[in-house]
């Protein structure tokens, strides 16, 4: 599958979907955690929608993450990676807009740590690569 | 006086104390310097008060490494030099240049420190009609507080150029006219420096116009400076008939050859595109007794240069703005309510052609307030080139119209030097990332090699550079060609290490010491 380039227009439009991401379905994600008010799969899967992520950058996500080409395995990645195991839903997954800025942190704590991956030349963040890489199912599971 | 070469006698020996072969930066800075002195000074010109192309030929050579189109377009072979046409960009090099640097490859520092320079770098800043020496944003309007993370440490710095409006030539021709011991020769090319046969002095420079008129000038003492290829190529042509040239013993003259290594760093995609992006707006700061033209940019910290095992770079970026809907009526609007005369307006035509790509962010600021979103940074970098035996200047078997020996350039930058870009930029894309500044895209780091735009510029450094050990270096720390007591070299091809910052403040502050200097060995 040849893959259109990641342009900046679509890369500034996701980081700006990335900062006002609201509400949405989370069904297609609903596994992903298993116990919470709202699930952390319905949380993740209204973050991605909301995203509105273009294929072309889910597409060379994914390809960028071979070993990790399931929704459920991405899904389980960023919820691990956002909130770490414990007995009760961690907060931090509560809700879109409290996922949204626990993304944005690990995203960050990412950069710091030096996990990141060139994806057609720009430098990503392995959570926020994760994150749209998982946008690109849920944009199919939408359609 | 200045007075033209094709008049003097031929066969004439011109006596004087000095000879200074080249006026352009180094040269006419030097020749200021002994105005009031008793000396008589010969400044030996090559070319005339205008740019004429049968001299400027007399630059023309070929490149056998890698592709270096410098010989010819960027250079200027007449009075007041690659002064003619720069860009009057002015900064020092920074501290850390001058330092050995054991974590770098054949980085030998300078002789001396930055600060033992610092007071002629003061004297420079006048030269060049330049504002205070004072390179931090602060002191030019730009608060720190302004300056957003990453840039305010501790990686990467915001920092400051200052924009001279000096073209030497014909900003100091008067003064060189009016002086009454300096000479200036136009269209004298100085061809060979004759030794005697000794090596241990310079006897006389031969002189030859492209009119076929020659002369020499005999001086105590003979200063070169032709610039960054053709003070070796001089010195290479010079000397014994055995080819090695003069002062090269040790087989120095010509190695080292430096540029700034320039490439696009790629994009920048801010995470908010209508930050306030002043800090890194070139602009006029009413201060230090004038109006100052003034250029930010970016550079690594030099904390992070040691740690990370990185040498100096220049960043700076042009912005990429999103089409904006109906530009022209915003441009009618502005001109209905400003007027005649208005600053902006003397741009008007370069803003109508650039609106709906890359336009100057004060311009664009000025005309369409804050709310003009940029799309992209395009990022443009000058690393520092580490210094390479390899990369050298050497001499041709084909000879110009004066006879001699064309230069032959073998551009050489490291697999070193791309690596530290790649590793700057990943830092950067890094830093930004984790500033949640925005995202970095550059081809740099995800290709083996340069990308399609890189080039050597038009500063040329290193090829008789300064060690006070004669096997390592050319000249000493006063100038002095090791092994010939009275030929000293100026300009940048003494840089031992080039840094990443524009070279000419630099060229005339060293200059000035070197007038300091040759004072005190005629008294």
């Amino acid at each position: 599958m040849k893959t259109a380039p990641l342009s900046r227009r679509n890369l500034l439009a996701l980081s700006a979907g990335l900062a006002a991401a609201a509400t949405g379905s989370g069904a297609a994600f609903g596994g992903a955690r298993s116990r919470g008010d709202m699930s952390g799969g319905m949380a993740l899967a209204a973050l991605c929608a909301d995203l509105q992520c273009p294929g072309a950058i889910s597409r060379a996500c994914l390809r960028a993450l071979p070993a990790e080409m399931s929704a459920a395995a991405l899904a389980r990645l960023i919820t691990a990676e956002v909130a770490p195991a414990g007995p009760e839903p961690a907060s931090a997954i509560a809700s879109p807009i409290a996922l949204r800025d626990a993304v944005r942190t690990c995203s960050r704590a990412d950069f710091r740590n030096g996990r990141v991956l060139l994806v057609d030349g720009w430098l990503l963040s392995l959570t926020e690569i994760r994150v749209y890489a998982l946008a690109g199912f849920a944009a199919t599971a939408a359609s | 006086m200045i007075t033209d070469a094709r008049s003097v006698p031929a066969g004439a020996v011109v006596d004087a104390e000095i000879c200074i072969i080249g006026a352009g930066a180094a040269g006419i800075t030097l020749a200021r310097e002994f105005r009031a002195s008793p000396f008589r000074v010969a400044v030996l010109e090559s070319g005339g008060m205008r740019y004429d192309p049968e001299t400027q030929e007399l630059y023309d050579g070929q490149s056998i490494g890698q592709p270096f189109s410098g010989l010819m377009s960027e250079r200027l072979r007449f009075f007041g030099g690659t002064t003619n046409h720069w860009g009057g960009w002015c900064v020092p090099l920074d501290a850390i240049d001058f330092e050995k640097r054991a974590d770098l490859p054949n980085h030998i520092g300078w002789p001396f420190p930055r600060s033992h320079l610092d007071p002629w770098y003061r004297r420079a800043q006048a030269v060049c009609r330049l504002g205070s020496y004072d390179y931090r944003p602060a002191d030019w309007g730009i608060p720190e507080k302004e300056i957003p993370p990453p840039f305010a440490g501790p990686d990467f710095a915001c920092r400051i150029l200052q924009v001279s409006p000096v073209h030497f030539g014909p900003f100091y021709a008067r003064e060189l006219r009016e002086a009454l011991r300096i000479t200036v020769y136009l269209h004298a090319n100085a061809v060979n420096l004759d030794d005697g046969g000794d090596a241990a002095a310079i006897r006389e420079v031969a002189v030859e116009t492209l009119s076929g008129n020659r002369f020499a000038v005999r001086a105590r003492v003979y200063i070169l400076a032709t610039g960054g290829i053709e003070n070796a190529r001089l010195l290479l042509a010079s000397g014994r008939p055995d080819g090695r040239g003069l002062g090269n013993d040790h087989d120095l003259v010509g190695r080292f050859f430096m540029t700034h290594l320039v490439y696009g760093g790629g994009i920048i995609v801010p995470s908010n595109p209508r930050m306030n992006f002043d800090f890194q707006t070139a602009g006029v700061f009413s201060g230090f007794g004038g109006r100052h033209s003034f250029v930010p940019f970016i550079s690594l910290s030099a904390a992070s240069m040691r740690r990370r095992k990185l040498p100096s770079i220049w960043l700076h970026w042009a912005f990429q703005f999103a089409p904006v809907g109906g530009s022209v009526e915003a441009l009618k609007r502005l001109i209905d309510g400003e007027g005649p005369g208005g600053s902006v307006l003397t741009d008007l035509s370069a803003v109508v052609g650039h609106l709906e790509g890359v336009a100057d962010y004060a311009v664009r600021k000025a005309l369409f307030g804050e709310g003009i979103p940029i799309e992209a940074l395009q990022l443009h970098c000058a690393s520092e080139q580490l210094p390479n035996p390899s990369s050298r200047i050497t001499l041709g078997a084909t000879r110009d119209r004066l006879g001699m020996r064309e230069t032959v350039v073998d551009w050489q930058p490291m697999p070193q030097d791309k690596a530290h870009a790649v590793a700057t930029l990943r830092l950067l894309g890094q830093e930004i990332g984790q500033a949640g500044f925005g995202r970095l895209r550059s081809p740099l780091v995800e290709h083996d090699a340069w990308p399609d735009d890189f080039y050597g510029n038009e500063h040329h450094m290193g090829t008789t550079r300064m060690h006070d050990d004669p096997t390592q270096g050319v000249v000493d720390r006063n100038c002095r060609m090791h092994g010939v007591k009275n030929l000293f070299v100026a300009g940048s091809s003494v840089f031992p290490v080039g840094g990443a910052n524009n070279p000419t403040l630099t060229i005339v502050a060293l200059a000035l010491r070197l007038a300091d200097h040759v004072k005190t060995v005629l008294a």
